[in-house]
């Protein structure tokens, strides 16, 4: 059995056709429904317990300030039957953390840059309009396409909204409360004053947790460790350390280091020293980044050079080359082993750059 | 007001009355706490094409194109309004003009992009002028106001109610033996045209203002722009301005030359010279590679738009083609010296090629 507040066939509000469970956060349901006015699909969510339920129309109203391609789209609220409805753009595709746990486990210098670039003026949408999302993690950044990483766009704005009323009935003591913040998975991407007290949480500490999300991406690993450990570390102040993946091949060195000069003054201890989304946008728009669209390949064979160079099979398209020094990573690429990669023209084969190793 | 608001919609402020839409007002959306432009459709229009092309809107996936939420709809079912996102900036007409290359084309690349998207779903707009776009509150420009009424029955005596003239390509003049104007994606491409010109001359050719616009004509040349523009641009706009709808470019090819010269001066080019960088930009725009004992040599020069190779000497190829004087780098590829008998005794640079994210 599952405990879904809805089935397929349900109709919400007189317009929109639940079609399919999608999946669930904290607070809420979101489900695939078919918006019959406009004939378009659309994410119809649900918070799942009245003290969710209480705060559902600020936080509704809250999203509705932000319009931007970089966020989700707020189209609807309604009411029916007791319950509470936020309709909102249908994104197809996965979340950042489920990406980053079967497919990748990080990004190239490119890809990070264009995802931190995205997200910035989102974010910076968000702010300009005086909205602080308060929970910026993995979890809550959409991936357009998935694995083919079309697109990328901040969602639950507003959520923040609704977890100060669950935070606020749960924590009758502090123990609780870091239990609720840990279950919510946000204390990796928190600053250190949204650590000392969520509610003062203000516009700088989002800058703060696209930092930190930008740095997970781009290194594999959360910049002060997982879990309460990680606590310790956001508020002893100590800058994270700067992994050697960013510059461990020729290639991506120089813009892995631009990259992470950025990521790193996001995490500036010190709330205004931080740079604003307007600097953080502005600071992306400084990068030269190769704006590749990934495809899904196999290392077929070597050629030549001892290893050095090879194939990558793909589906149903001929052998794209490769070189190793074109992999963003540990180690050498080895027969059978799956890659993601961009494509570029060339003579007998194209050619794959950048390429990184799939889970 | 003839129109029946359902409860959530509260009426704020009477907007102006508009073209071939109806009368247009500002709402707040109580359920949204948010404001959203109701425009009232006209009377008369038939429904099922309404129906079409509001659900061709809503599947428009671009953040060039407006938003909508909502259809009104009276008690027989006929849609009456629709409900869409409201941009509280300037037109295109009450903006401030681009000042300078760089900022003109900022804005056609948007202009061009939202075109490009609309017609890759298929859609024509077929009122494209600078009264129907907007900046957003971020800067991003929306393209609205879709010639939703005006696709029938169009003849010479109703002209005016099928586009804005200066505006209207040429074939727009010429109803077809049904009496009707065939409307093809090429008649925003001319729109599109006439706007980029209206957008720092401030005024349309008076040659365009004809009915039927007397082209070609000296006026309506970008090559007599006050500003001076890049030579492909000129070519690009212009041709979009041709008499054949057949010889207007698709709007992605002059979206993609637009944004190539946005880029001018903006691209580096890394060079992996065994595993030290070396890097070609405006600031350092060309290097001469010699690999030595026989393998070959060659020279890469940073043009502001490309990265071109010339005085190309023994054997060197890119991405495994032979290189020639005159070939330009693609965006990532490795230039090897030496024949292939040499096998790993060739020298093997590899090269990326990136450029900023310049779109809004």
């Amino acid at each position: 059995m599952n405990d879904h507040l809805h089935k397929s066939g349900d109709v919400v509000g007189e317009r929109y056709e639940v079609f399919e469970y999608l999946g669930e956060g904290g607070m809420q349901q979101v489900f695939r429904a078919r918006d019959t006015l406009l004939d378009r699909d659309v994410a119809v969510k649900v918070p799942k317990n009245s003290s969710a339920q209480k705060r559902f129309k600020r936080s509704a109203v809250v999203s509705a300030l932000v319009n931007h391609a970089n966020v989700a789209k707020t189209l609807d609220y309604v009411e029916d039957a007791g319950r509470t409805y936020l309709v909102e753009e249908l994104i197809s595709g996965r979340d950042l953390s489920l990406i980053r746990a079967d497919h990748l486990s990080f990004f190239d210098p490119h890809l990070s840059a264009r995802v931190l670039h995205h997200l910035a003026k989102g974010l910076r949408a968000a702010h300009h309009a005086n909205v602080v999302h308060r929970d910026l993690k993995p979890s809550n950044v959409m991936v357009v396409g998935g694995n083919q990483l079309l697109d990328f766009k901040i969602t639950d704005f507003g959520i923040a909204k609704m977890a100060e009323a669950v935070i606020a009935e749960a924590a009758v003591d502090e123990k609780s409360l870091n239990a609720s913040l840990t279950a919510m998975g946000a204390i990796p991407y928190m600053s250190p004053e949204a650590l000392k007290s969520l509610k003062d949480a203000k516009l700088p500490a989002d800058v703060w947790a696209i930092g930190a999300i930008a740095y997970e991406l781009l290194t594999g690993e959360k910049p002060f460790g997982a879990g309460f450990v990680a606590a310790k570390n956001i508020l002893d102040g100590n800058p994270p350390p700067v992994p050697a993946i960013v510059g461990y091949r020729s290639q991506f060195r120089k813009l892995g280091e631009e990259l992470m000069q950025i990521i790193l003054t996001c995490m500036t201890n010190d709330p205004v020293k931080r740079p604003t989304a307007d600097q953080l946008v502005a600071a992306c728009e400084s990068l030269c980044y190769s704006n590749y669209q990934p495809e899904v390949g196999t290392v077929r064979n070597f050629v030549y050079q001892g290893g050095t160079c090879g194939f990558i099979a793909r589906p149903e398209k001929s052998d794209v080359f490769f070189h190793q020094d074109s992999h963003y990573g540990e180690g050498t690429l080895k027969i059978g082993e799956r890659v993601s990669f961009g494509t570029h023209v060339g003579g007998g084969a194209d050619r794959a750059f950048p390429i990184l190793r799939c889970r | 007001m003839p129109l029946n608001l359902p409860a959530r919609y509260k009426l704020t402020t009477k907007g102006f009355g508009g073209g071939g839409m109806g009368t247009t007002f500002v709402c707040l959306d109580e359920h949204l706490e948010r404001s959203v432009l109701v425009k009232e459709l006209q009377d008369g229009v038939d429904q099922k094409r309404i129906t079409d092309e509001l659900r061709a809107l809503a599947e428009i996936r671009s953040k060039h194109v407006v938003q909508i939420y909502d259809v009104i709809k009276d008690d027989e079912g006929n849609a009456k309004a629709i409900v869409e996102e409201l941009l509280e900036g300037n037109d295109l007409v009450d903006s401030a003009a681009p000042k300078d290359v760089y900022a003109f084309l900022y804005v056609t690349l948007q202009i061009a992009s939202g075109i490009a998207d609309i017609h890759e779903h298929g859609r024509v707009h077929r009122d494209i002028k600078p009264n129907n776009m907007k900046f957003d509150s971020e800067d991003v420009l929306k393209i609205f106001d879709f010639g939703l009424s005006r696709l029938h029955g169009v003849d010479s005596s109703t002209m005016a109610k099928i586009g804005t003239p200066g505006f209207m390509a040429p074939e727009l003049f010429f109803a077809t033996k049904g009496g009707t104007v065939q409307f093809s994606k090429a008649v925003d491409t001319f729109a599109f045209a006439s706007t980029a010109y209206f957008l720092v001359a401030r005024t349309i050719p008076k040659c365009l203002q004809k009915f039927p616009p007397a082209l070609p004509c000296a006026d309506a040349d970008f090559g007599a722009y006050p500003i001076k523009l890049p030579a492909e641009v000129v070519g690009v706009l212009n041709s979009c301005f041709s008499v054949d709808p057949d010889d207007r470019p698709e709007m992605s090819h002059v979206r993609d030359v637009i944004a190539k010269y946005l880029l001018t001066d903006r691209h580096r080019a890394q060079l992996v010279v065994k595993n030290g960088l070396h890097t070609l930009s405006s600031a350092n725009r060309i290097v001469n590679i010699a690999a030595g004992q026989g393998r070959g040599s060659c020279r890469i020069a940073y043009d502001g738009n490309s990265f071109v190779l010339s005085k190309v000497a023994g054997y060197v190829s890119m991405n495994n083609v032979i290189v020639a004087d005159g070939m330009m780098l693609v965006n990532s590829c490795v230039l090897c010296f030496g024949s292939p008998d040499l096998g790993g005794q060739r020298l093997f640079i590899p090269i990326d090629v990136s450029h900023p994210e310049v779109n809004a």
